[in-house]
């Protein structure tokens, strides 16, 4: 796990992997913090390729075969091996993941994105690759993973003699394409994209269709593991009233819920109306506040009859501990 | 590296829990889901925990499988440790001698290895069917302040209920004076929570005296508590002030259950479960947040995680994945792990336990008025349009019992009919 700024919570989340049976005495998780030195003190400004280009010695200390690069959005319940299978079946060199749906679902139309766009045959061979932020419908775009085999990754980049700021979709994978064998694996499971705040409340509040549901936590692919805080249950005042919403352990809810996510431990307060919004952990909406279209972050305090608005493309955000 | 601990925790969880039938038939009354989402044990292990506390010895014998599942290696309580720790003691066999636990204080005699190898100068005896939440650590303080060579907790009980417990009779210093099972005629409200602080080396020594005595049962309240006050030990009663139940019978079960949904901040012994000061830890189901459609009305409940709830909910517990569906009617009810009440069914006063399916339009239980509580037992899938009258307990023996006598019916009908059938054809033969 490769950390880039900001990963104390991630860490905080993730500790030794236990939760994910990945506290292990052969492999296991290993958080790989970024790497500054004297001379190189841009350790935060990098992209995927200076990540493995600066993790070369633990990418070479391992001893697996195959290496997956992937980043953690969007994000999707999805099985590696099949993806391995296919790149072992079509002898590849690099299987980059794949979906012909981007453009299917208005939540993936998120502006000034720019996304990886791929010319593929029926078979699934890569004959061109292109960054660009514009959406093209029914074309084929790559899914931030990819597999290849751990030493020819070494080897390119080592090609590269330590060169600095160069970009892997921009640079080293369209060259790999003109060497042919980079193939596409394409993948149908439903994918959410939380690249920017809209982005991510409409993602988020696709959770409320019962497709998206299954398909995230209830896939034979697998569950979703996460941390747990043994939270005490839900609780439910005698004047609530919540329709068409995912609610988490821990929250108290005494007032009203509608379309809307709550995070664990949450306390929505009596005629509190909570509408078409995300709140996170530990957040407090108190009597009769009203919130619409919102996304409050951890630990936000919003008193008593406070009323926020914002709308689905501009939703009225609250950054950590904030107090309205 | 410590070779020594402080306080070593014994918790007797081998008990059958007889009186909770159904929901025990399959699972020792330890493991018994509780509050939502707990179970009965993560209580006093919990207070284990909370209580500084960290090598506990659980004494398991009744269907221990589930329960060894459940405990594992002690890590959602922090007791996956190198030295201490959770640790399962079944009942084994020797070269001399095997057997079950005869009582209480041979479950841990059983074990007197374990508790030497922690050697500890206290040892903490708790049993895993009370649902309260207790520092055992002010007790102990207690314990060595009086010099004491045993302490036991006490809860004041209404007089009434009283000759129900096993009642101490105290002097004004908490000295214990007497001790009384189940008294006809109680002198004090001070019952028994069946917690004891005892000093280790007394311990042992009446352990082995015990032991020693054939005419014993083996017992702490029947055998060694009497014979340490005939020896006029130093015993103390500590008295517990707070929420403490014995969830011992469907009743009290119920009811307790009921006590967990409870919020109102006036009412001062109450079992308050979200306090971030005093978590009861437990094992988790991997599942994902409870969802609750467009007609869910679910009002003065609590809820695990996983459920999906499309019709009423009011004044209940619903464990992990428990589906409602849509006009459907659960009320004072406690719903265990993965049920499921399909459409139109009405629940109300009832258990219902995990992975039952209620089918369409069945009415389930009657008012809470009525007093009688009906339960549904583990597995059972009630067909639709059934009526389970108030009281009625349904479980597997007792559907095989009802199909066998319709199958039996229906053969004696049947021959009845063959019968017929031959006497008219040698009728008409004739």
């Amino acid at each position: 796990m490769v950390g880039r700024e900001k990963y104390q919570s991630l860490m905080g989340h993730t500790g030794g992997g236990a939760v994910w049976d990945l506290e292990r005495k052969r492999g296991g998780l290993t958080f790989l913090p970024p790497f500054s030195t004297e001379q190189n003190t841009s350790g935060l400004k990098r992209n995927r390729y200076n990540a493995l280009l600066e993790n070369e010695s633990y990418i070479r200390s391992v001893k697996e075969k195959y290496i997956l690069v992937t980043g953690c959005t969007p994000v999707m319940n999805v099985d590696y091996n099949k993806m391995l299978q296919f790149h072992q079946m079509h002898n590849a060199r690099m299987t980059m993941r794949m979906t012909i749906m981007y453009t299917n679902h208005p939540i993936n139309a998120q502006e000034g994105i720019a996304r990886t766009w791929m010319e593929v045959d029926k078979e699934g061979r890569v004959s061109d690759i292109e960054v660009t932020r514009e959406a093209k419908v029914g074309g084929h775009c790559a899914v931030g993973a990819f597999i290849l085999e751990r030493e020819d990754l070494l080897d390119i980049l080592y090609s590269y003699n330590g060169q600095k700021n160069l970009s892997l979709r921009k640079d080293v994978v369209p060259k790999l394409v003109d060497q042919g064998g980079v193939w596409a694996y394409g993948v149908d499971e439903m994918a959410l994209y939380l690249d920017t705040l809209s982005g991510y409340l409409e993602s988020s509040l696709a959770l409320l269709r019962p497709d998206v549901r299954r398909a995230l936590f209830h896939s034979e692919n697998g569950p979703v593991i996460t941390k747990v805080s043994d939270s005490a249950p839900t609780h439910y005042g005698p004047h609530a009233n919540v329709t068409n919403s995912v609610i988490a352990d821990g929250a108290v809810i005494e007032g009203n819920v509608s379309n809307s996510i709550i995070f664990r431990g949450v306390h929505i307060g009596k005629d509190a109306i909570v509408s078409n919004s995300v709140v996170m952990q530990d957040s407090t909406v108190s009597d009769g506040a009203r919130l619409n279209y919102a996304v409050l972050d951890k630990s936000v305090y919003i008193n008593s009859d406070r009323i926020l608005s914002g709308y689905v493309t501009h939703p009225f955000f609250c950054k950590r501990d904030d107090r309205i | 590296m410590i070779k020594r601990k402080k306080c070593v925790a014994m918790l007797l969880a081998g008990g059958q829990g007889s009186r909770l039938m159904p929901l025990t038939d399959s699972v020792a009354k330890p493991a018994v889901p509780f509050g939502a989402r707990y179970r009965i044990i993560d209580f006093p292990l919990s207070n284990c925990l909370n209580s500084g506390i960290d090598t506990v010895g659980v004494l398991t014998q009744y269907r221990p499988m589930e329960l060894n599942d459940y405990l594992g290696m002690g890590e959602p309580w922090d007791l996956n440790r190198r030295f201490g720790g959770l640790h399962t003691l079944p009942p084994y066999m020797t070269g001399k001698r095997s057997d079950w636990f005869k009582g209480t204080a041979n479950a841990i005699y059983q074990h007197i290895s374990f508790i030497k190898n922690y050697d500890p100068e206290y040892v903490l005896i708790l049993s895993g069917d009370h649902i309260y939440k207790m520092n055992y650590d002010l007790m102990l303080q207690e314990h060595i302040k009086n010099h004491a060579d045993c302490t036991i907790a006490v809860i004041d009980v209404a007089k009434e209920e009283a000759s129900r417990f096993g009642i101490m009779n105290t002097d004004e210093r908490g000295r214990i004076l007497e001790f009384e099972e189940k008294p006809a005629h109680p002198k004090s409200t001070q019952a028994s929570m069946g917690v004891y602080i005892f000093t280790t080396d007394v311990l042992l020594k009446y352990l082995i005296e015990d032991e020693a005595n054939p005419e014993s049962s083996n017992d702490f309240g029947k055998d060694i508590i009497p014979k340490m006050l005939a020896d006029n030990r130093r015993m103390f009663a500590y008295l517990y002030k707070g929420y403490w139940r014995d969830v011992g019978t469907l009743d009290s079960y119920w009811s307790a259950n009921m006590d967990a949904i409870c919020m109102d901040p006036s009412i001062k012994e109450r079992l308050v479960l979200n306090d971030p000061g005093w978590k009861i830890y437990y094992r988790h189901l991997l599942n994902e947040p409870q969802y609750l459609g467009d007609h869910a009305d679910v009002t003065g409940s609590i809820l695990g995680s996983g459920c999906d709830i499309y019709g009423k909910v009011q004044h209940s517990v619903l464990f992990d994945n428990v589906t409602i569906e849509q006009g459907a009617w659960v009320k004072d009810s406690v719903i265990l792990g993965g049920a499921r009440i399909r459409k139109g069914a009405k629940v109300e006063y009832s258990i219902i336990a995990g992975d039952v399916e209620i089918g369409e339009d069945c009415t389930v239980g009657g008012s809470v008025e009525s007093g009688k509580l009906s339960v549904v037992a583990m597995g059972i899938h009630v067909p639709d349009e059934t009526k389970v009258e108030a009281g009625e307990i349904i479980t597997a023996e007792a559907e095989e019992a009802e199909a066998e006598a319709e199958k039996k019916a229906e053969k004696k009908a049947d021959k009845k009919a063959k019968k017929a059938a031959a006497d008219a054809e040698a009728k008409a033969e004739k």
